[in-house]
This record gives C-alpha cells, sequence and structure tokens, in this order.
C-alpha cells in the first residue's frame, strides 16, 4: 500500500514539474512578446514594462525564477489587469466555479449509480430502454448544445431562471443561478457514470462467485448489495477521479454562456487578452487540481479494493 | 418386450441420418463483414454517415447560395422553401453555411485522426516491437502525457503558433493550400499531434500480445513462415483493433473542435465549422433559435452516428466473439 | 404448498434424492434447447454417484436445476426432484433458498473465480452460517476455523481474515468445500471440482474429498467429465449424453463390463502411459447432436458404429445389462433380440489398469 502511494505521489510530482515547464516554454513562444497590441506601444514603454517583468533575463534565468516562484504558490502578476496577480483572480474565480462542480458531483454520484443498477438488473426492459437512450444523448450531445437548450427553455421561453450571472443576487435568485449551469456541467459525467455503472454491473452479475452466492441461498436482494454492488463498484470509483477533477474545474464553454466569473471564463478571457502570466497560471492550476484530484482518488480507491490495500502477496 | 426383429439389423453408412452441417470456414474479413451486416443500428448510423459525406462534398456544387454569400433581402429569415434552414443575419443561407461546416468539421475529424494514428502507431509500435527498458520508459512518458488535461494544450498550441503560421502560409509552399486556410492546417496538426496517447497505448499492447501470442507459436511449429504469420494472423488482429479506434476517435475529434470553436479558438469567419455556426447563433439564440439548432443537430447525429457505427465495428472485428 | 410426498411404493434403501423425468429447456431466440431430457437420478443417502460425460451433454444443467438455480432462460419444464419428501421441481424460490448451502450445498468448476474477491474469506464462510443458523458470532467464528482445519488448511485463525487472492487455487477450492460443508448438508454436489486444477492438485483435493467421506455423513453427486476422477471416490456411476443418462450401474460395472458404446468410447479414449508400442488415441468420431432438434432416435446413434435400424427410429429405454444389480444402459443393444456385440478389447485392458491402480 505504502508502495502504491509512493509511485503515486511521485508520478504526481513529475507531471506537474513537466506541465509546468512544458507550458513555460510554450508560453514564451510566441511570437512577439506579451506586449504586442494592434496599436503598438512606445519602445521606450515596451522596454520598462519589459524589465519590470524581467523580460530581458535569459530565457534560462526566467524559467528558473518562475519555477521557484511556483514552489511557493506565486503565479506572478497579471499582465493585464495592472496592480493584481494572478492568485488574486484565481482566489476570485475559483470557489465559484468549484461550488458549482461540486453540485454537479453530488447530483450525478446520487443520480448516476443508482439509474446504472437499476438499468443492469432490469436489463433490457423499458427501465433499461428509457436510462440508455437518455445516456446515449448524454454521452453525443454537446455540452453547449445542452446549456442552450436549458437555457431556451427555462430562461427564455419559460423565465424561471436568470440568464445573466450576479454576483449581488440574494435568496431564491442567487441558489437558482446555480442550477441550470449544474446540470448543463453534469450532463456528460452523469450519463457515462450511468453508463459505466450498468456494464460494470452486468459484467459482474455473470460471474461465478455471485452464481456461488445464490447457491449458498442468499436472497438475491443479498447477492446485490453484498456481492454484486461492492465488486461492481470499483470502476466507478476509479472513474471517479477524473470527474471530479473535471467538474470542479468547471467547464469554459458553460462559464461563457451562462457569464459565470469563474476560472474558465478567466482562462478563456485572458487567451484574448494575451494576459501571459494568466494564462500560464491557468493552465498550471487546472493541472495541478486534475492531478491533485486524481491522486486523492487513487489513494482512496486503495483502501476500497483489499487487493491493492494488501498488496499483491505471491500466493503460496 | 417383442419387436419387430428386422429392427435389428445393422444400418448401413449410407442410410444414416447425420444430424448438424460443419460450418463452412470463411476468412476472417468475410466473417467480420457479414457481422457487421447483422448490427442494425450500425448500418444505420453508416448509412447516414454515408449520406453526410456525399452530402457534403457534392451538395455545394449543386446549391444556389455559397457559404459567404450574403443577400441583403434575405436576413434572419426563418426556414422555409428557399433557405431550408433560414438565414443568418448577414443574410447567409444556413443550409450551405452547415453543409460547408460539414466538409470542416469531418475533415478535422478524419485528418486529426490520421494524425493521431500515424504518430500512435509509429510510437506505440516501436515501443512494443523494441520492448524492455525502451518500452518501460516511454510507456512512463505516455502516462505522464495521459493524466495532462490535454485540451489545454491543444489551446496553447494553437495560440502560440496562430501567427507564425499565417507568416508561414504567405511565404512557403502552403501557399498551395490556401483553399483550406491557415487555421484550419493549424488545428489538423494540433489536434492530431496532441491526442495520439491513447492509440499509442493501444498499438502497443497489440505489439506486444502478438509477439507473444499463442497462436503466431503454433503458426510457427506447423510450418509457416514469417511473412505468412504477419499478414493472417498478425494483421488482421490489429488492423481490427485499429479500425475501431480511429473510428471511435473522429467524433472525438469533433467534438474538441466544436467546442474550441465555440468559445472562439477554433476557424474564424467566414469559414465555417459546425462549432463556429453554433457560437455564433448563440448570441441570438432567444429570437433565432433554429440558427443553433441545426449546426447542433448536425453535430449530435454525427458524432452518435459514428459511435453507433464504432460499436458495430467492434463487435464485428472482435475474433473472439464468433459465435 | 409442496410437492406431493414420495409414493408408497419406493425401495427399503434410503433415498434421499428422487430425480424423476427431469427435464430441463432452455428458450433462446434461435429455439428451445433441451438440455435435459428425462433423466431419472436416485441418491441413497451416504453414496456418492459419479456423473460423467463430456461437455454440453447437460450433467451441469441437471444440477443447476436439482437447486433451482438454471440460468435464463432455461427452465425446468417437466418431472419431479423428491428430496426429503419435498418437489423441489415445484417449490417457490424463497423455500429452495432454505434449502440452498444449508441441506444441499453445491462446489464449482473454477476455484479462481467462484470466491467475492473483495469480501474475506472468513464473511464468506460465516455468512453461511448466520444465513441458515441462529449463531452467534463467536460460535460461527470457532466452527469457521474448524472448518478450514477440517479441509486442511493451515494457521485456520489468520487465515480467516484474508482475501481470496491471498489463496492459492487449489487452497481456494478447500475453501469452496468447507463453505459447503459449513451447515452439514444431506447432499454435496460437487460440479467438476479438480477440472480447473493442476493434475498433482487434482490429487490433493480428490484425496481430501475421499478423506472426508469417512467423516462426514453426506451424500455426494460428483460431476465431472474425467472417467479417472470417479473410478476412485464413488460408489455408482452414470454416464450422460445429450441430456440424457446413457448407462448406469455401479462403478465396478461401468468399468468391467460397460454396455453401451458411448461408454466403450470413453473407456478408450483414456491415452495410456504405461503402454509398451506407440498406438494411435481413438477418439469418438462426429459430435453430440443440436439439441434444438434432438434426434427421433437414440441420440448416439449417427456416431455409433453398431446402430441398427430400431436405433434411429426409437429411442432405448435403460434396458438390464451386464451381470451387475443395477447395471442398466440405454441401448439396443442390450436387448434380447440383438445381435451380441462384446466391448471393444481396449476397453477390457482399461478395467485391468483401473483394478491395478486400485489396488
Amino acid at each position: 500500500m505504502t508502495r502504491y502511494i509512493l509511485q503515486r505521489a511521485i508520478a504526481m510530482i513529475l507531471t506537474l514539474f513537466a506541465i509546468s515547464t512544458i507550458t513555460f516554454f510554450l508560453m514564451h513562444a510566441i511570437p512577439g512578446g506579451p506586449f504586442t497590441r494592434e496599436k503598438p506601444l512606445e519602445p521606450a514603454i515596451i522596454a520598462a514594462l519589459n524589465e519590470k517583468y524581467h523580460l530581458d533575463d535569459p530565457l534560462f534565468k526566467q524559467y528558473t525564477d518562475y519555477m521557484g516562484d511556483l514552489l511557493r504558490g506565486d503565479f506572478g502578476p497579471s499582465f493585464k489587469f495592472r496592480g493584481r496577480t494572478v492568485n488574486e483572480l484565481i482566489g476570485a474565480g475559483f470557489p465559484i466555479t468549484a461550488k458549482i462542480g461540486i453540485l454537479a458531483v453530488l447530483v450525478t454520484v446520487i443520480l448516476s449509480v443508482p439509474m446504472g443498477i437499476i438499468s443492469a438488473l432490469k436489463q433490457n426492459k423499458w427501465q433499461d430502454y428509457s436510462f440508455m437512450f437518455l445516456a446515449t444523448l448524454g454521452v453525443t450531445v454537446p455540452g453547449f448544445v445542452l446549456a442552450s437548450v436549458l437555457i431556451y427553455v427555462f430562461c427564455v421561453k419559460l423565465g424561471w431562471f436568470p440568464v445573466i450571472w450576479s454576483t449581488t443576487a440574494t435568496g431564491w435568485l442567487s441558489i437558482s443561478q446555480y442550477i441550470l449551469p449544474m446540470i448543463a456541467l453534469s450532463g456528460y459525467s452523469m450519463s457515462f457514470i450511468t453508463r459505466l455503472m450498468r456494464s460494470s454491473m452486468l459484467d459482474v452479475i455473470g460471474q461465478d462467485y455471485i452464481r456461488t452466492a445464490r447457491a449458498k441461498g442468499l436472497s438475491e436482494m443479498r447477492v446485490i448489495m453484498e456481492h454484486a454492488l461492492k465488486n461492481a463498484i470499483l470502476p466507478v470509483v476509479t472513474y471517479l477521479g477524473p470527474t471530479i477533477a473535471a467538474l470542479v474545474t468547471g467547464s469554459f464553454v458553460i462559464e461563457k454562456m451562462f457569464t459565470i466569473p469563474g476560472i474558465g471564463y478567466q482562462y478563456v478571457d485572458s487567451i484574448g487578452n494575451r494576459d501571459y502570466t494568466m494564462i500560464m497560471g491557468s493552465t498550471i492550476f487546472y493541472a495541478a487540481i486534475l492531478i491533485i484530484l486524481n491522486f486523492l482518488v487513487d489513494i482512496i480507491y486503495g483502501f476500497i479494493d483489499p487487493r491493492i490495500k494488501i498488496g499483491n502477496i505471491k500466493e503460496a | 418386450m417383442e419387436l419387430n426383429q428386422e429392427l435389428f439389423t445393422p444400418i448401413q453408412e449410407s442410410e444414416r441420418i447425420s444430424s448438424g452441417i460443419v460450418r463452412p470456414s470463411v476468412t476472417y474479413w468475410q466473417d467480420a463483414w457479414r457481422r457487421f451486416r447483422r448490427h442494425k443500428p450500425a448500418l444505420i448510423a453508416a448509412a447516414v454517415l454515408l449520406v453526410i459525406i456525399l452530402g457534403a462534398i457534392i451538395i455545394p456544387f449543386f446549391y444556389p447560395y455559397t457559404y459567404d454569400q450574403q443577400i441583403r433581402t434575405a436576413r434572419n429569415l426563418a426556414p422555409n422553401l428557399q433557405h431550408l434552414f433560414g438565414t443568418d443575419k448577414l443574410g447567409r443561407d444556413l443550409f450551405i453555411r452547415t453543409v460547408y461546416g460539414a466538409r470542416i468539421s469531418l475533415s478535422i475529424g478524419i485528418v486529426a485522426s490520421i494524425i493521431n494514428l500515424t504518430i500512435g502507431v509509429i510510437y506505440g509500435g516501436i515501443s512494443g516491437y523494441i520492448g524492455g527498458k525502451v518500452d518501460n520508459f516511454m510507456m512512463r512518458i505516455v502516462d505522464v502525457l495521459y493524466s495532462i488535461p490535454l485540451i489545454l494544450y491543444v489551446i496553447l498550441l494553437k495560440v502560440v503558433f496562430q501567427d507564425t503560421i499565417k507568416a508561414a502560409f504567405e511565404t512557403t509552399f502552403l501557399r498551395h493550400l490556401k483553399y483550406l486556410g491557415p487555421e484550419l492546417i493549424l488545428i489538423y496538426v494540433v489536434l492530431g499531434s496532441v491526442y495520439w496517447v491513447g492509440m499509442a497505448r493501444m498499438v502497443r499492447g497489440q505489439v506486444l500480445s502478438i509477439k507473444n501470442n499463442e497462436f503466431v507459436l503454433a503458426a510457427r511449429s506447423m510450418g509457416a513462415s514469417g511473412w505468412r504469420i504477419i499478414m493472417r494472423h498478425l494483421v488482421p488482429n490489429t488492423v481490427g483493433q485499429i479500425i475501431v479506434t480511429v473510428t471511435m476517435s473522429i467524433p472525438g475529434a469533433i467534438f474538441t473542435e466544436s467546442f474550441l470553436s465555440f468559445i472562439g479558438i477554433g476557424v474564424s469567419a467566414p469559414m465555417a465549422s459546425w462549432g463556429s455556426l453554433a457560437s455564433d447563433a448563440y448570441k441570438g439564440l432567444a429570437s433565432y433559435p433554429y440558427l443553433l439548432f441545426f449546426p447542433a443537430l448536425a453535430i449530435s447525429v454525427t458524432v452518435l452516428a459514428f459511435n453507433i457505427m464504432g460499436d458495430g465495428l467492434r463487435d464485428a472485428l472482435d475474433p473472439r466473439m464468433r459465435k | 404448498m409442496n410437492g406431493k410426498s414420495m409414493d408408497a411404493n419406493t425401495p427399503a434403501a434410503d433415498i434421499l434424492l428422487d430425480i424423476r423425468q427431469l427435464e430441463t429447456t432452455f428458450f433462446t431466440h434461435v429455439g428451445p434447447v433441451q438440455a435435459v431430457r428425462g433423466v431419472d437420478l436416485k441418491v441413497e443417502r451416504g453414496e456418492a454417484v459419479g456423473i460423467v460425460g463430456e461437455s454440453g451433454c447437460g450433467k451441469s444443467v441437471m444440477s443447476m436445476s436439482i437447486i433451482g438455480l438454471v440460468a435464463n432462460p432455461g427452465k425446468i419444464v417437466g418431472g419431479q426432484i423428491f428430496f426429503n419428501g419435498q418437489d423441489l421441481a415445484k417449490m417457490a424460490d424463497k423455500d429452495l433458498r432454505k434449502i440452498r448451502g444449508n441441506k444441499i450445498a453445491m462446489i464449482f468448476q473454477d476455484p479462481m473465480t467462484s470466491l467475492n474477491p473483495v469480501k474475506k474469506i472468513g464473511g464468506q464462510i460465516m455468512e453461511v452460517l448466520h444465513l441458515h443458523q441462529s449463531i452467534s458470532r463467536e460460535d460461527a467464528r470457532k466452527r469457521a476455523i474448524e472448518l478450514l482445519n477440517l479441509v486442511g488448511i493451515p494457521s485456520p485463525e489468520s487465515r480467516l481474515d484474508q482475501y481470496p487472492f491471498e489463496f492459492s487455487g487449489g487452497m481456494r477450492q478447500r475453501v469452496m468445500i468447507a463453505m459447503s460443508l459449513a451447515c452439514d448438508p444431506d447432499l454435496l454436489i460437487a460440479d467438476e471440482p479438480t477440472t480447473a486444477l493442476d493434475v498433482t492438485i487434482q490429487a490433493q483435493i480428490l484425496e481430501l474429498m475421499s478423506d472426508l467421506r469417512n467423516k462426514i455423513n453426506s451424500s455426494i453427486i460428483l460431476i465431472t467429465h474425467d472417467l479417472g476422477v470417479v473410478a476412485n471416490l464413488c460408489d455408482s456411476i452414470r454416464v450422460m449424453y445429450a441430456g440424457k443418462i446413457v448407462e448406469e450401474g455401479k462403478t465396478r460395472d461401468i468399468f468391467y463390463e460397460p454396455r453401451h458404446p458411448y461408454t466403450w468410447g470413453l473407456l478408450n479414449s483414456i491415452p495410456k502411459i504405461n503402454i509398451e508400442e506407440k498406438e494411435r488415441l481413438i477418439p469418438i468420431d462426429g459430435q453430440p447432436p443440436d439439441l434444438l432438434k434432438p434426434p427421433a432416435g437414440c441420440a448416439f446413434a449417427e456416431r455409433c458404429p453398431h446402430a441398427m435400424a430400431i436405433c434411429q427410429q426409437q429411442q432405448p429405454p435403460l434396458i438390464k445389462a451386464g451381470q451387475g444389480h443395477e447395471h442398466r444402459a440405454a441401448c439396443w443393444l442390450n436387448h434380447a433380440q440383438a445381435e451380441a456385440v462384446a466391448a471393444p478389447l481396449f476397453a477390457a485392458q482399461t478395467q485391468q489398469d483401473k483394478l491395478e491402480g486400485q489396488a
């Protein structure tokens, strides 16, 4: 078990390192530098800016400086919004994105797991067909289409929910803002996990040990809950890692459509603004969250699956 | 119990009733084709895709409007007989724009997947074939790449190389690809060079399993030469898997491109992929929902069709599933 | 509620299980496949019966039918299964559940996949105990340790808390056996218990089962395709082919004096190690019939070198054969009007080997 954790931890650190490095060098490969605008600035101003941001330094020194800052958690100043650091901006945006993301995770797990199980138990009956139909739609219809449909139906036509995000809203208004984005966000993962749970369940039910459990005289309910479920849930837990990470970091598209001031929105914005430190910082932040969350879920999985918890002792 | 004594005479070989026919042996491809034919949804999906692809190629030649033709008098029209999908705020016919969008989106899906395939096959093939420490190292790199959110790098790469490629276009041979445009080429390259990781893993797995596979040993022990082994045994198995993986990666590429275009980082005006059509349409969603509906429908149907066809292919080409 | 009780003219021996004309059919999308086509089987208390036949002959389906676990789309369509005075074929599932694992226990072929990988084996054994008996946790634990000892697993106290992947194949099969014996079943059905194991482990498990026979009171039904396995362990044998029993009798009778061409074929096809010259293996030509459309006559007729006209027209009943007291074969060759056909010499030699092996 410790070996498992150690392996994962090392992989995580290596990956984070690789990401920071690649991102850094990519950003510095953009021709023209960060201050190229439609209207060229005066050379003197450019020189001053370059000096201020140490863009004159040799590339390798910039790299080591940057990496040093990263280790201390400092993403540097924003190039676009003078006087604000990338840390601040991300700090403002991330909580909003994360809130929606966590809600989406909860809804996904609470709904998809039972749907998948029911689908498997009632294979080829109407419950199965209807759930699978919805799930197939969910994985093939792009997120922005789902969001558009939701917005069109519920905001434009029915007027139940606000279209524009407001940070000062109170009461129902402040809660109601979360609902549609959360649904739009979880569309894909819900569908995927439902399908995964169903196929995992079907797989497990066909296994020999289920036959053994039945031959022992257990009721079908016991067989499913005690024996089948514990095994079938494992692949779903594995997939939960990437799912949580993806949901918590939100979706650029959804944030754009619902005008949510989260990190996705900021990221897309910063690309348009050529705010280089922001782009770098966001990219690394995104990647880091994903990787760390995956790591944590891997660890939890290790505790659930006894084959990993105890390790593969060579058979006697 | 007394029975008719005649019944106890032994029967001749010619009188023997035998039941059951021995199945005729077929080649792998014949068997796969037969199995695919039986999978109705996959057949329908394949037909739909065929219609879409043919339509994308042929329709622009016959259609009265072009994708960038602005008709001042026909702005913001709902779908009617003249303009099947309606028109946008500049008076451009949406149907033909969607058809052109098919060309763009489909070509992105296919070209990107082929580039993925090439890189993946080379990387995975080498890694699997050499094996040992080299393989280990190469796969570690793949593991690291796998855990990175690649979409970020697609965006970054596009942003980084946008200007360079525009410049390159003016000056080098790429000029001749003017029809496609620098942006499109960039998308082909970027999507193709980032998502090869899954393919590499799969190919390497195939190569490894074949290297050690029992039926290769069996074929060898029956005296089959190396070449025969490769053609009759290695290739069908691997190629089958590769076909399935490529088919399944096309909708992914289409999806990703439409996503990128939607947030403004894909192809730009006046060229229209389905994603950018949807992006433009979003602004006027409340008043002109059909502008979004048709491109969205196009994406969904195409992606769904590829997925279903891929499922059918997978079932047909999996040698273990022969009943 | 329960089925009819047994009729008055049952023989004096204590019959535990009395299967009469059992028919089980699978209703597949290509049509109904008759897996079990009229099987009669009696098992006495304390008896070990071997059921031998090739894959697809219906032996597993028959055993699953006994405890009512035939997989969808299979169903029992005819016959009766009398056990302790009740007809299991007509019983509701909730009543059958009280018998499964309790009065009738079953062990399966592949020990590697027959245990729940994420549950400790102690838990899996105790589960059966708690299900069928009101027993305290400590007592259940003690009983589980006792059982592990019985099947020869060392340091059972610590082994109880381990997971299946920490055991080898042979050990897992021992655990399966322990689990099945937990509630002192009247009948133990072992479906190919050694098929998936190495030959050396196979021998160990068979020895264990032989050993256990002396210690427990259960009857055993041992299902296998391997004649060697039944030779040592079983009192009587049933040979199954295409969903029916084609020969039955005491073990000695079947090996010394087989009276069905299929049995001859089975005995013939065992490779021999201690033969002087090299001999060809003699398989049985042809394949079993399609049970979707079973033949009208004897199912073995199309492969049988001794087939007669009647064989293709009428199915032979079980006819008294040979010297043995309960020896019967479903073969027209045993009818008084048929020309006598001697068993092939090979088979006779096999009997000699078996005799020597058993000595």
